[in-house]
């Protein structure tokens, strides 16, 4: 940002959304020279109803303007403070005088952003201060707001999947319409065969000859179909595979990339499900009803055209019950989708009691409640009976209507020759009534096929709309339009007014904080303060709320978050090693890595005695937890496994508090070494861990009330003195 | 504190602040009390927490009817002024079948539309209640899904 706006100039977009005359009613109230600041809309009165009031900040009064009050008004001079707070979505703006509060208004959470301004430019205006410090806001992405997909026609967005084997798509549905002409073709051959064998048994000819004609044409037009078919059906079933596997791959390469913020609202129960049993839903409907799908949609049209150069009037009377059951399969089409949506849904959660209970048996078993995790999954398993019973009893009823509709249509076929024949219609014989039944028979049974095809195509349809939910959700994270580049970051950190809401709760408020590339901050505060979100907040695990992080004086979104990651580094209260060798785990964030640094990275992580003490070294595997190395051996891994990518920023979240004295001790020297050097935040419960910090923060409920080195903290006897303190009576306590 | 507390003797009023202050019968005052419900789902007029300006507890109501009649009425009016639960009447439109979606909803507090993001935000409370949270965090409540009419009982029950 170059020149900083004036504060109404910045202004004037917001203002000049509000409706107009709205807008001028206000404006024809302004004193000369008086112009408007900042405005927003109370969108909530104060019996908490829907009702909206504009409130308008000038630079010389504040102004509230709503249908049921009029407009009322406050000179600057009376008012002290404009108090924001909010608390469950619903967010209160107070106009507090000297001696008492003025004014009190309510606003829905979507408005929260402009009450921070209107504050914000409150203050500006009460400290006089006409150069503001706000955020630079130029180069930010802006999270993009989500916007709803047209969901419904969730099966046909597969084509984006399908396009690239467009071609392939094109040779089976051509072969497809051979095989199908083919059949049809067949049943040329009928009349003729039939008015001969007619006219053998009335004797009027006595050579059946052309039969064996006849019959070779049936049997190769047979095989010919049989062929085709078979060939285009092997293609279409690549093809599925492939875009079934390509959907799967998408999916959980975006899955990937979402925010913590994604997954900690999500059952992980239910995001496999979608990835693995929606995904072979899709390809199962994909490789066997698109083939027949198509197959039977021509061979519709061609029978039908067939039926149409036989007997026109015929066709028509035919083709009565086809209307119908287009419309029944049609009802039951949208009946079908809520069904499987909810037996998804069941069978969904059922995932999730396993995906829940089965890393989290230990506790089950240490709290003896087995029988009442069994009685969990059955609910979840009848929940699944249940809903599937629901969708099973639907297509039961739909299915066999459908197939009595189509007996009907050959019925009326057989009526009709029969009619016909008794009233000795010419050009119509017992040879053109076989071909009508065939064709028509035909005709019914493919559409009694493509039926139960709409019970599959409604369970792809709801399995395809489960996984584009993932598709559609947009990151919290977002990726900079235009990334500054970056390799190296030096390591200095700056909080300017960082704030953070999680859910509703305001985690973290005004924070504003220097510091300096290769310091150690300590940062200490009670449980729920908010460190670990600030932590989140520097490993853009979730983005601000408001204000910025700087590192090396840019805002960390302007930066690709991939190259961000890769200059941060981060070792957990409680590490998780994945299932692979002690190898492949060091260099997880750096799998270039030679086998000399994995080594080295040991070294200095003091994990190289120990791991040399297993079977087999560094290529001994380690479970899925990790669970037959002890903590303070995993604690040792995952520093090696930080220190390897030789991060500039280094964050240590509570890393020794998992571990025993003795341990510590070690894991400290380890630590040691990797923060040399090194940007470091360290969250810690024991005080005594951060020795080596040159300067601690303290925070409580998302500010920094505290900040300085351990022994200025003490002289200034306030929130560190007190935890200190209590630390020491507690170590005298239990006798350490 | 005294030890046993004498509930119907709480007073419970504003100051010009607007802040609820809690009097004690010993003449002890605490300003900016917040009221808040410890079970306000499953349990609602059992067990308020009386919280002081810097979230301690200072006092938890076993349940809202040891206070004096007027005193409770005092406090209840708190509590309603904290809690932005509307209850939705009638489910207008919806821009999709499923989440993610905007919903026009008609509640008890006038017309309003939100951003429903997935349906884990729609939260079964027994066998008839529905509590739905929207994008920003906002809980709307549909006591009863019976009560609704027959379009909103089928957007409702496909989440559920």
């Amino acid at each position: 940002m170059n020149a900083s706006p004036t504060p109404a100039a910045s202004q004037v977009e917001s203002w000049l959304s509000i409706e107009p005359s709205l807008r001028k009613s206000i404006e024809s109230q302004l004193a000369a020279g008086e112009t408007v600041v900042a405005c927003m809309t109370s969108d909530i009165d104060n019996q908490r109803l829907y009702r909206s009031t504009l409130l308008v900040l000038t630079n010389r009064r504040f102004l509230s303007c709503a249908a049921a009050t009029g407009v009322q008004e406050w000179s600057l001079a009376n008012i002290d403070k404009l108090k924001t707070k909010d608390r469950a979505g619903l967010g209160t703006l107070e106009l507090l005088g000297p001696d008492r509060r003025l004014a009190v208004w309510h606003y829905t959470i979507a408005q929260g952003p402009s009450a921070l301004v209107l504050g914000d430019r409150f203050e500006e205006l009460k400290t006089h201060h006409t150069s503001t410090s706000k955020p630079e806001d130029d180069d930010i992405p802006e999270a993009e707001e989500h916007e709803a997909p047209p969901n419904t026609k969730a099966l046909f967005r597969l084509w984006q999947f399908a396009k690239p084997h467009a071609f392939w798509m094109f040779i089976a549905f051509a072969l497809s319409l051979i095989a199908t002409v083919a059949e049809v073709e067949t049943a040329k051959m009928i009349k003729p065969l039939i008015n001969l064998l007619t006219n053998y048994e009335a004797k009027t000819t006595a050579d059946l000859s052309p039969a064996v004609t006849y019959l070779g044409i049936m049997l190769g037009a047979a095989v010919v179909a049989w062929v085709l078919s078979w060939i285009q059906g092997a293609i279409l079933a690549w093809v599925s595979e492939r875009v079934t596997a390509d959907l799967r791959d998408r999916t959980y390469s975006h899955l990937q990339k979402l925010s913590l913020e994604y997954f900690g609202g999500k059952r992980t129960g239910d995001l496999m499900s979608r990835i693995s049993s929606d995904s072979d839903r899709l390809c199962q409907f994909l490789s066997d009803s698109i083939v027949d799908f198509t197959a039977n949609t021509i061979l519709l049209f061609v029978v039908a055209w067939a039926l149409f150069s036989e007997n026109p009037y015929l066709t028509l009377v035919t083709l009565l019950p086809f209307p119908f059951i287009v419309w029944v399969m049609y009802y039951s089409r949208d009946k079908l989708q809520i069904g499987f949506q909810s037996a998804n849904r069941a069978w969904a959660h059922m995932s999730s009691v396993l995906a829940d209970t089965i890393p989290g048996i230990r506790v089950v078993k240490a709290f003896a409640q087995e029988n009442r995790e069994i009685v969990r999954f059955q609910t979840a398993n009848e929940a699944v009976v249940i809903t599937n019973n629901r969708v099973n009893s639907l297509w039961t009823f739909f299915w066999p209507l459908i197939q009595f509709l189509n007996s009907l249509g050959v019925f009326v076929v057989w009526a009709c020759g029969v009619w016909l024949i008794a009233h000795n219609e010419p050009r119509f014989d017992v040879g053109s009534l076989t071909v009508f039944v065939w064709l028509s028979g035909k005709f019914y049974s493919k559409l009694e096929q493509m039926s139960r095809m709409v019970n599959s195509s409604q369970r792809a349809a709801a399995s395809a709309q489960r996984i584009f939910e993932i598709l559609d959700r947009v990151s919290n994270v977002p990726e900079p339009a235009k990334p500054v580049p970056l390799d190296k970051l030096r390591g200095d950190l700056e909080f300017k007014h960082v704030g953070f809401r999680y859910g509703n709760r305001k985690v973290i408020r005004d924070f504003s904080l220097k510091i300096e590339a290769g310091e150690m901050i300590g940062l200490v505060g009670h449980t729920g303060a908010g460190k670990s979100t600030l932590i989140n907040l520097v490993c853009r695990f979730f983005d601000v709320a408001e204000g910025a992080i700087l590192a090396d004086g840019v805002d960390i979104r302007s930066y690709k978050v991939e190259k961000y990651r890769r200059n941060v580094g981060i070792v957990l209260q409680d590490p998780f090693l994945f299932y692979g060798t002690i190898a492949e785990n060091i260099s997880y964030g750096h799998p270039e890595a030679t086998r000399d640094e994995i080594i080295n990275a040991a070294k200095t992580a003091r994990a190289h005695e120990f791991i040399l003490q297993l079977a087999d070294g560094y290529d001994s595997l380690v479970g899925e937890r990790g669970q037959s190395l002890s903590g303070g051996e995993r604690q040792r891994i995952s520093i090696a496994r930080a220190l390897l990518i030789d991060p500039r920023i280094l964050i240590l979240d509570e890393a020794t508090s998992a571990l025993d004295s003795t341990t510590e001790r070690q894991i400290q020297e380890a630590l040691h070494n990797l923060v040399k050097g090194r940007t470091t935040i360290a969250i810690a419960h024991r005080l005594s861990t951060l020795r080596q910090a040159n300067r601690i923060m303290v925070i409580d409920r998302g500010r920094l009330v505290e900040l300085g080195t351990h022994d200025e903290l003490l002289t200034m006897n306030g929130a560190y003195a007190a935890l200190h303190r209590a630390q020491q009576e507690l170590t005298k306590d239990i006798g350490w | 504190m005294p030890d046993i507390i004498s509930y119907d003797k709480l007073k419970f009023d504003w100051n010009a602040w607007g802040q609820l202050v809690l009097s004690f019968p010993d003449g002890t005052q605490h300003a900016g009390v917040e009221p808040v419900r410890c079970f306000p789902l499953t349990n609602p007029t059992h067990a308020i927490a009386l919280l002081d300006g810097e979230g301690r507890e200072i006092l938890n109501l076993p349940t809202l009817d040891v206070l004096a009649p007027a005193e409770r009425d005092v406090l209840l009016r708190e509590l309603s002024e904290r809690e932005f639960v509307p209850v939705i009447q009638r489910i207008a439109a919806t821009s999709a079948l499923h989440p993610p979606c905007r919903w026009d909803v008609e509640t008890d507090r006038g017309r309003t539309s939100f951003q429903l993001e997935s349906d884990d935000d729609c939260r079964r409370l027994g066998p008839q209640a529905v509590l739905i949270a929207d994008s920003n965090g906002i809980r709307y409540s549909i006591p009863d899904i019976d009560q609704l009419d027959a379009s909103s009982q089928r957007i409702v029950r496909r989440l559920v």
